[in-house]
C-alpha cells in the first residue's frame, strides 16, 4: 500500500499534476488525485514523510531532469513538476521537522549587485529544492556585503550567483573577492550561471563551478559535494 | 527631436515565445502547457503598453571603428561603421512594453507560481521584440516616403557593440521625457525594453540591408544572425 502511494506520488510529479483538475502532460488524467491529494492521503495512512520525499519527490525530479536533458521535457514541464514538489513540501514540512530529516545541503541563491534579472535564478532555486537542497533565495541586486553577511550567519554549503549582462557579471568576481577578504572563501563553494557567463569565466574569477541550466546546477553541486 | 509612438497594437508570436521557453524547431509544448501559454497570452495583452521613442540624427563621419553623429556623439563598433558607410542618417531608438507585465510576473513569483510567471515573462520578451519590429516597420515606411531605405536594427550588447554604449543612446535622447531609464550597469528599466540604432540611406546608395555576419570573422559570436 505504502509503496503504491509513493509510486503514485512520483508518477504524478513526473506528470506535473498538482491536483485532480490537471490533465497531466500525457493528457486524460482529469479527476484522478494529483500530488496534493496523494500526499495528504499518504499522510493519513501514516506513510513516513521522509520516504515520500526521497523515494517519491526527489526521485521523480531526477527523472524529470533526465527527460529534460534528453529534450523530452522543456522548461515549462520541469517547472510544473517542480511546483508540485514545492506544494508537497509545504504540506510535509511540519511532519518532516518532527521526524528530523536532514537536507542534502544548504544553498544561498542571489542575482548579483546591479542586476535585476531573476527568472533564471528562480528556476535554478526551485530545481535545487526539488533535488533535496535547502535553498535560501536572497532575490536580485544583492551586494557582496550582504553575501558575506549571510555566509557568516547561515554557514551555507553553496552560493549560487546569477547575472545576465556583461556589465553585471563582474560583480561575481567582486563577490568572490569579498568572501576571500572576509576569510570565508574556503568555507563555501561558489557556483555561477546566467547568459554571459561560462565555465571559462568561472575559472577566471575563481568560482568553483558553472551551470548552463538548472539541472546542470544540480549536477555541479552534487559533483562538488562528492569532491569535498 | 524625439518622436514618440504610442497606442498601437502588436501581435505576439507564439512560436517565438516557445523558443524563449526552450523549445527548439521540431518540438512543441504538450496540450496542457500549450493551453497555459494561450491563457497567459490573453493576460499579456492586457498588461502590455507598447511604446517607441526615436530620434533621427545626421551622420557626420565614419572613421572605423567609430561613427560620429550630430553633437559629437560617437558610436564605437567596427561592424556598425561598415554597415553605416553609405547611410546619411540614423534613427536612435528605445522601445518598451512598460512595467505592467513585469510587475505581474514578480507578483506570481512571490505567490510561488513559477510556471505561470516564467510563461508570462517569455510572452513579455516576445512582446518586447515585436514592439521593436513595429518601430522598424514604421521607420522603413517613413524612409520609403522620401526614397530611402533602412538597415537592420542593431542594439548595444549584441554584435561587436559594447553594452556600455547604451549611455550614448540615452544621451542622444536625453531631452525627451522617456518612460525608459538606464541604470549605472546599463540595464534598462522597465526590463522588457530594447534600444538601438537603425541606419537610413538613399535607396540608390548600396545600403547594407542584410546581416553582416556572413563577412565576419567572429566565429563563436552568440549574436550571429
Ligand atoms: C529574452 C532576452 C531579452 C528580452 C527580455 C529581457 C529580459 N531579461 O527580461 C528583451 C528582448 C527585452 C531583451 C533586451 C535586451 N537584451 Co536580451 N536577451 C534575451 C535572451 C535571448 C534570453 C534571456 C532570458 O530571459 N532567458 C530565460 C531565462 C530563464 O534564462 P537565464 O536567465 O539565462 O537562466 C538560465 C541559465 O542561464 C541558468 N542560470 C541562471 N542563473 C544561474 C545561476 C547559477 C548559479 C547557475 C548554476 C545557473 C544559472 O539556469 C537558468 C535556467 O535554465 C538572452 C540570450 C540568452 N540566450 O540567454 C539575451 C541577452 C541577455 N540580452 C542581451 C542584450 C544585450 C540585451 C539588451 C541590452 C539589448 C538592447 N540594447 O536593447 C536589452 C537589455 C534589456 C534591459 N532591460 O536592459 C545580451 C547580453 C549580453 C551583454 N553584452 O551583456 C544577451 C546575453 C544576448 C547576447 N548578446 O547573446 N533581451
Ligand atoms: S558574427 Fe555577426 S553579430 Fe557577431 S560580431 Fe560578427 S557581425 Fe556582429
Amino acid at each position: 500500500m505504502t509503496d503504491d502511494i509513493i509510486e503514485q506520488i512520483k508518477q504524478n510529479v513526473i506528470q506535473g499534476r498538482m491536483d485532480k483538475e490537471d490533465e497531466g502532460f500525457d493528457g486524460g488524467m482529469v479527476g484522478q488525485p494529483g500530488v496534493k491529494e496523494l500526499v495528504q492521503q499518504a499522510l493519513d495512512m501514516g506513510t513516513d514523510p521522509r520516504r515520500m520525499v526521497t523515494e517519491g519527490l526527489t526521485e521523480a525530479m531526477s527523472i524529470v531532469g533526465e527527460r529534460f536533458e534528453a529534450k523530452d521535457y522543456f522548461i515549462p514541464d520541469m517547472l510544473a513538476s517542480a511546483e508540485t514538489v514545492g506544494e508537497a513540501m509545504d504540506i510535509l514540512a511540519p511532519h518532516l521537522a518532527k521526524s528530523g530529516m536532514a537536507t542534502k545541503g544548504k544553498v544561498i541563491m542571489a542575482t548579483v549587485k546591479g542586476d535585476l534579472h531573476d527568472i533564471g535564478k528562480n528556476i535554478v532555486s526551485i530545481i535545487l529544492k526539488g533535488a533535496g537542497y535547502e535553498v535560501n533565495d536572497m532575490g536580485a541586486d544583492v551586494t557582496p556585503e550582504r553575501i558575506v553577511a549571510i555566509v557568516t550567519e547561515e554557514k551555507p554549503d553553496f552560493i549560487g550567483l546569477s547575472a545576465l549582462l556583461t556589465t553585471t557579471m563582474m560583480a561575481m568576481k567582486e563577490t568572490i573577492e569579498s568572501l576571500a577578504e572576509a576569510g570565508l572563501r574556503d568555507k563555501v563553494k561558489v557556483i555561477i550561471g546566467g547568459a554571459p557567463t561560462s565555465a571559462e569565466f568561472a575559472a577566471e574569477i575563481g568560482a568553483d563551478g558553472y551551470g548552463a541550466d538548472a539541472f546542470q546546477a544540480v549536477r555541479v553541486v552534487e559533483e562538488l559535494k562528492q569532491r569535498s | 527631436m524625439v518622436e514618440a509612438i504610442k497606442d498601437f497594437e502588436i501581435e505576439i508570436d507564439k512560436d517565438e515565445v516557445c523558443h524563449h521557453l526552450g523549445y527548439q524547431k521540431d518540438h512543441s509544448p504538450n496540450s496542457s502547457i500549450s493551453s497555459l501559454i494561450d491563457e497567459e497570452m490573453d493576460e499579456a495583452y492586457q498588461l502590455i503598453q507598447p511604446s517607441c521613442f526615436y530620434q533621427l540624427m545626421d551622420i557626420r563621419g565614419v572613421h572605423e571603428p567609430q561613427v560620429i553623429l550630430e553633437d559629437g556623439l560617437t558610436i564605437t563598433s567596427a561592424v556598425l561603421s561598415w554597415v553605416l558607410t553609405n547611410c546619411h542618417k540614423v534613427s536612435v531608438f528605445m522601445t518598451t512594453i512598460g512595467e505592467g507585465l513585469e510587475d505581474r510576473v514578480a507578483q506570481l513569483m512571490g505567490d510561488g507560481k513559477i510556471l505561470k510567471a516564467t510563461v508570462l515573462d517569455a510572452l513579455g520578451s516576445g512582446a518586447a521584440e515585436k514592439t521593436a519590429c513595429y518601430l522598424e516597420e514604421r521607420l522603413s515606411e517613413l524612409a520609403a516616403a522620401d526614397g530611402s531605405v533602412i538597415t537592420l536594427r542593431y542594439s548595444p550588447g549584441y554584435c561587436d557593440w559594447d553594452i556600455t554604449q547604451q549611455r550614448v543612446l540615452f544621451q542622444a535622447m536625453d531631452s525627451a521625457p522617456l518612460t525608459v531609464s538606464l541604470t549605472e550597469e546599463c540595464l534598462m528599466v522597465p526590463r522588457k525594453s530594447v534600444s538601438g540604432i537603425i541606419g537610413i540611406g538613399r535607396a540608390d546608395n548600396k545600403i547594407i540591408r542584410h546581416s553582416p555576419c556572413r563577412f565576419c570573422t567572429k566565429r563563436n559570436c552568440p549574436s550571429r544572425r
